[in-house]
């Protein structure tokens, strides 16, 4: 088992071949996701409902459970679907680009990018000796290393799971991202009007 | 099989990253909303613990004033605390000291102002990252002790008071000992937290101690002078409570000649829920 996801550390490319050969489920995918979501959107929640409200004097008992709680809750679904909306995207731009793998390998493949972030875990326990703009600075360190980490895990999985080359890969990947960023944009700007 | 051997430690990690970045928000998370009221635990052990815990973070510190207030004869001294570390002190070299511990830095988390030609001081902590010292001489009297505190840490000795004691606590923990007091009405109101008082009276003619838990840990030692006549009045509705009067429990208790003593001191005890031991001395 530990050598297992260690080789899903080192070694995307051999593990997704072993994953694919083993026909391994969606589900593997989605339990990759919701665990560093949990351990993204714990440690945001105890930044931004501890150290946050304490930061600006409104740290009562009910906001501090509404808050982690739905940030929690609110980071496990905005990481699912940008999972599922994403992986179809990038499922998309593989078979404009020629690629061979099914939706579910896909995105099989695409959940390699939550990996890394189980690794920052192991930075939870800084951000009780930190205030809280260091906290804020260094979650969003960790979190744009992790994304950048799972990023290149994406590109060799997505390229493996296809028999693409790297190239291709990295377009696929990289259109779809920019077609997310494009959307999402103009959502949130509506919002922000709101 | 070194390969493996280095696969599982990288497994191990990841797993081991897993299972701390869950656990440990998670128990961040729910110690700092459990907040006092965990447990009815030794009181002292508690204090030095948290005490020992805010000095720990001390390093934190940004700012530190130091404020003489030579030339004032009296103080009154209000503090609103709302989360924090403060400490308040007459010290060996006739100081009070005020000291703010806080992990979180803001720039406006503390709002002071000090009027001390009149003798007031005023001081508002948010959660600020300041440490305040403020030297006072020896002779200075204390007008007034107003505290309202919703989370933190306070401790407060002070003596040679000649005003109202004013303590309302909707959480925290505070530590005071008040010595020397003369003769005036006092307010201790808690919803929840951990408070631990010495009160020592020098002198009282008609006063008035009004004691009002919602729920918390309450402990407090009141000393009063030898001809004082007493009058203490509990009303307990939920709770534990002991109150003791020179290491004997007593309930409802008045001491023959009450009415007419010209020394008196008038103590009602409201406690819905928690843990209040009041023990009187003279």
């Amino acid at each position: 088992m530990l050598d297992y996801i260690g080789m899903m550390v080192v070694s995307p490319r051999k593990s997704i071949q072993i994953l694919v050969a083993e026909k391994r489920s969606i589900l593997l995918g989605l339990a990759i996701v919701i665990l560093a979501s949990l351990v993204g959107g714990l440690n945001l929640a105890y930044i931004v409902s501890i150290k946050g409200l304490g930061f600006v004097g409104l740290k009562l008992p009910f906001l501090v459970s509404l808050s982690s709680v739905g940030i929690v809750g609110g980071y496990i679904i905005l990481n699912i679907v940008l999972w599922l909306v994403l992986g179809v995207l990038i499922y998309a731009f593989d078979k404009i680009l020629g690629g061979k793998a099914s939706l579910e390998t896909v995105l099989l493949a695409y959940s390699y990018q939550w990996l890394p972030v189980l690794i920052t875990g192991l930075f939870s326990p800084i951000f009780y000796y930190l205030d809280t703009l260091t906290s804020i600075v260094v979650y969003v360190l960790l979190l744009l290393i992790a994304l950048v980490w799972g990023y290149v895990y994406t590109l060799i999985t997505n390229a493996e799971v296809n028999k693409f080359s790297l190239g291709q890969s990295f377009a696929s990947v990289l259109i779809a991202y920019i077609i997310i960023v494009i959307t999402a944009l103009p959502v949130s700007m509506v919002g922000g009007v709101h | 099989m070194a390969d493996d051997v280095i696969l599982r430690v990288i497994g191990a990690l990841v797993i081991a990253g897993l299972i701390i970045g869950i656990t440990t928000p998670i128990y961040l998370i729910a110690n700092n909303m459990s907040g006092n009221n965990t447990s009815l635990v030794d009181l002292t052990g508690m204090l030095t613990r948290l005490n020992g815990l805010a000095h720990h973070i001390s390093y934190n510190f940004i700012e530190e004033k130091e404020i003489g207030v030579n030339g004032a004869h009296a103080l009154r001294l209000d503090i609103n605390l709302l989360d924090g570390y403060i400490e308040v002190g007459r010290g060996s070299v006739n100081t009070i000291v005020i000291e703010v511990y806080s992990t979180s830095y803001t720039a406006d988390g503390y709002e002071a102002s000090f009027n001390v030609q009149s003798g007031d001081l005023h001081i508002m902590v948010k959660s600020p990252t300041i440490k305040l010292v403020v030297q006072i001489p020896s002779e200075m009297i204390v007008k007034g002790v107003n505290l309202d505190m919703s989370n933190g840490i306070a401790k407060i000795n002070m003596a040679e008071i000649k005003g109202p004691i004013s303590f309302v606590i909707d959480n925290g923990i505070l530590e005071s000992e008040l010595k020397n007091i003369v003769s005036n009405n006092t307010l201790i109101k808690m919803s929840n937290g951990v408070v631990k008082l010495s009160l020592q009276y020098s002198h009282i003619d008609l006063s008035e101690i009004k004691i009002q838990i919602n729920d918390g840990i309450f402990k407090a030692s009141i000393r009063v002078p030898n001809n004082t006549m007493l009058k203490v009045t509990p009303n307990i509705l939920n709770g534990v409570v002991h109150v003791s009067l020179n290491g004997k429990n007593i309930t409802i208790y008045e001491d023959p000649g009450y009415n007419v003593s010209s020394s008196r001191l008038d103590c009602g005890i409201t406690v819905l829920n928690g843990y209040a031991k009041i023990d009187f001395e003279r």
